[in-house]
C-alpha cells in the first residue's frame, strides 16, 4: 500500500506502531507531488530539504520516546497567505513575489510545535480573493476530479493538494467561503471555525472582521485534529478569543445525532441551485433523519441580502488592509519618479484585476458620501443576519445546507460581470458575516463525477457539534473513501 | 447606480493605484455594477438596526503593556526593495 492513501488519522497511528516513519510518508507525498503537481498545480513552493529535516527530527524524537502527538511527522501544505518563517509567502499575487517572512504566523508556528511537517505552500486566488483559484498570478490549480475544471476557491490549493493525496491535511482561510467551498468541489472536509477561534496573526489580512484560519482533511477527524492543534487564543492577535478549546477529536469519536434538531432553510433551496446538487444534499438529510436526527424547516429571512453586505465589507476591509503594499518595505516596488509615483506604479504593476476591483469598489463605500448610504447600511444588514441566525439555533442544534449552488465549475468560464461571479458564494457568506462555524463534508457526486459538499452551521463557538454530525455522516457514508480518477 | 469615470479615477487616487484609460472604463462598468446590485440594501428600512463591525464569539482579552522582543533591525528591513543599514531607502521628498 502506498502511504499516501492513509487517511492523516491512519498515518497517525501507523507511525505510533512504527509501521512508517515520518521520512518514509514524507518521501511518499514529495514523490506523489513530483508525479502529480505539474497537471494538478496546487502548490507555489515545495520545501523539499526543510521538510525532509523536519521529518527525520520527528522520527528521532519517536525513536527516544518522545512523539509530540498525533501530528508528530505528519506532511501538511499550508495556503500561500500564511506567514512562514524562511519560506516564500506571496499570497499568489506579483507584489509580493519573492517576500520571505522573518517570522510565523502563530497557526504555522502551532503546526510545528506539534511536529507536523510543512511540505510546502498551496494556491490560491490573488489575497484570497475569488472563488475558482484563477486569480492567482502564477498558476492555474486543476480539479482533481476533473483537470478541466476548477478546484474552487480560494483555497484551491489547499483543497486540491489533500483531495489528490499530496498531503494528509493543509490549512485554509475563509473570508466568504474560501474553505467551505474548495472542500465541497474537492470531495474533502473543510472547517472554518468560530471567528476569532484561531489567531490571524501572521495571516496576510484580507478583510479582517470576516477572515478565519482553518483545516481540511480526508475525514471529518483529520480536520479536527488539525483544527486542534491550531485554535485557542493567541496573545499576539486580540480577537482571537480567550475561551477553551474543547476535545474536538474526541467528539467526533462514536459520534451520534441521535435527538438532534438539524434546521433546513428554505431559502437555501432556492431556483438556481443545480437539481442534482440539492439531491445529494436532500438525500444526505434523509441519511441523517435515518441515524436519529430530527428535521424542521427554519427561515433565514435576511439571506438574500448577504451577497451585498459581503462585497460591500470585505473590499471596504481589503481596501484598508492592502494600503500597506507599497513598494517600500516589502516585495515589488517600481522605483520611478517621486514618492507618489512609487506607490501609484507600484500597486498598478503588482496588483491583478479581481484585487485591483475589490480595492476600488471599497474605497468607493468607504469614500464621502457612500459611506453612510453603504458601508454602515451593510453593517446593519449584518446584524439582521447575524439575528436570523440566533433566531434559528434558539430551536435546532445546527443547520444544513449546500455549500454551493453547483458542482466545480470548468476552467476559464468566468463571468463577464462581477456580480454574476459572486452571486455563486450565496450559501457561504452569511456564515462569515455572522462570524458562525462552518463545514463542508462531502455527500455525494454529480452524474459527471464531480463531487458535492453538504454544509454544516452551528453556534458561535459551537464546533463540536459540527464534528459530530460530520463524523457520525461519515461513519455511514463512505463518499469520503473515494480517490479522484484524474490523479491516479 | 451608473457610476462616471471621475468616481472610479477618485477612487484610484485615494488607493494610489495607477489606471490606465481602458482600466477606468472596464472598473467603471464593473463598479456599476456591483453598486447596482448594492442598492437593494436601500429598501430596508434600518433605521433602528446597530451596525455590526465585527463578529467576536467573546470580549477580547485584556493582557499587560509590556515591551517584548521585537523583530529585529536586519531582519525587519531584509525584504526591503532598497534600504541603508537600519533604514529603508525611499525616493527624495523634499526638492
Amino acid at each position: 500500500m502506498n502511504p499516501t492513501d492513509l487517511t492523516l488519522r491512519e498515518l497517525a497511528d501507523a507511525l505510533a506502531a512504527g509501521e512508517l516513519s515520518s521520512e518514509e510518508a514524507t518521501r511518499a507525498c514529495l514523490d506523489r507531488i513530483r508525479a502529480t503537481d505539474e497537471r494538478l498545480g496546487a502548490f507555489l513552493h515545495v520545501a523539499e530539504e526543510t521538510a525532509l529535516a523536519r521529518a527525520r527530527e520527528s522520527d528521532r524524537r519517536r525513536r527516544e520516546g518522545n512523539a509530540l502527538g498525533a501530528l508528530d511527522g505528519v506532511p501538511v501544505a499550508l495556503k500561500d497567505n500564511i506567514s512562514t518563517a524562511g519560506m516564500p509567502t506571496t499570497c499568489a499575487s506579483r507584489i509580493l513575489e519573492g517576500y520571505v517572512p522573518p517570522f510565523d504566523a502563530t497557526v504555522a508556528r502551532r503546526l510545528g510545535d506539534a511536529g507536523a511537517v510543512v511540505l510546502g505552500k498551496v494556491n490560491l486566488d490573488e489575497f484570497a480573493m475569488g472563488s475558482t483559484t484563477e486569480t492567482s498570478a502564477y498558476r492555474v490549480t486543476r480539479n482533481p476530479w476533473d483537470l478541466s475544471r476548477s478546484p474552487g476557491g480560494s483555497s484551491g490549493g489547499s483543497a486540491a493538494a489533500v483531495a489528490a493525496r499530496q498531503v494528509y491535511g493543509a490549512l485554509g482561510t475563509d473570508t466568504g467561503g474560501s474553505i467551505r467551498q474548495p472542500a465541497s468541489h474537492c470531495g474533502v472536509v473543510g472547517i472554518k471555525p468560530t471567528y476569532g477561534r484561531c489567531s490571524r496573526y501572521g495571516v496576510v489580512a484580507y478583510a479582517s472582521s470576516l477572515d478565519q484560519v482553518g483545516t481540511f482533511g480526508r475525514t471529518v477527524e483529520d480536520a479536527a485534529i488539525l483544527l486542534q492543534a491550531i485554535a485557542g487564543h493567541d496573545p499576539l492577535d486580540s480577537t482571537s478569543v480567550s475561551e477553551p478549546v474543547p476535545d474536538w477529536v474526541a467528539a467526533t469519536r462514536g459520534a451520534s445525532v441521535e435527538g438532534m434538531r438539524l434546521g433546513i432553510p428554505k431559502e437555501y433551496f432556492v431556483q438556481g441551485v443545480d437539481p442534482e446538487v440539492e439531491g445529494a444534499i436532500r438525500a444526505a438529510i434523509a441519511t441523517l433523519v435515518s441515524l436519529g436526527a430530527k428535521v424542521e424547516e427554519i427561515s433565514l429571512p435576511h439571506t438574500e441580502y448577504a451577497i451585498a453586505a459581503y462585497y460591500v465589507v470585505a473590499p471596504a476591509e481589503a481596501s484598508s488592509n492592502l494600503a500597506r503594499f507599497d513598494g517600500i518595505r516589502y516585495g515589488l516596488s517600481v522605483r520611478e519618479g517621486g514618492l507618489r509615483d512609487v506607490y501609484l506604479k507600484t500597486r498598478a504593476a503588482g496588483f491583478g484585476p479581481e484585487v485591483k476591483r475589490r480595492i476600488l469598489a471599497g474605497t468607493w463605500a468607504l469614500s464621502s458620501g457612500n459611506y453612510e448610504q453603504y458601508s454602515i447600511r451593510a453593517q446593519k444588514v449584518r446584524t439582521l443576519i447575524r439575528r436570523d441566525f440566533e433566531e434559528a439555533f434558539k430551536r435546532v442544534d445546527a443547520i444544513v445546507t449546500p455549500v454551493a449552488p453547483t458542482a466545480a465549475r470548468r476552467l476559464g468560464e468566468k463571468a463577464e460581470d462581477p456580480v454574476e461571479a459572486y452571486l455563486a458564494d450565496v450559501f457561504t457568506l452569511a456564515c462569515n458575516l455572522a462570524g458562525l462555524p462552518g463545514m463542508s463534508v462531502p455527500c455525494g457526486f454529480t452524474s459527471k463525477g464531480l463531487p458535492v459538499g453538504m454544509q454544516l452551521l452551528g453556534r458561535p463557538m459551537d464546533e463540536a457539534t459540527l464534528f459530530r454530525v460530520g463524523a457520525a455522516y461519515q461513519q455511514a457514508t463512505d463518499w469520503h473513501r473515494q480517490s479522484p480518477p484524474e490523479v491516479a | 447606480m451608473e457610476l462616471a469615470r471621475e468616481d472610479v479615477e477618485r477612487a484610484a487616487r485615494l488607493a494610489a493605484i495607477a489606471l490606465d484609460e481602458e482600466e477606468v472604463e472596464r472598473f467603471r462598468r464593473d463598479l456599476s455594477s456591483m453598486v447596482t446590485y448594492f442598492d437593494r440594501l436601500l429598501s430596508l428600512d434600518l433605521d433602528d438596526v446597530p451596525p455590526m463591525a465585527h463578529a467576536s464569539a467573546g470580549i477580547a482579552p485584556t493582557r499587560s503593556d509590556e515591551v517584548q522582543p521585537g523583530l529585529p533591525v536586519e531582519k525587519a528591513v531584509a525584504n526591503a526593495p532598497q534600504s541603508d543599514g537600519p533604514f529603508f531607502v525611499v525616493p527624495r521628498i523634499i526638492e
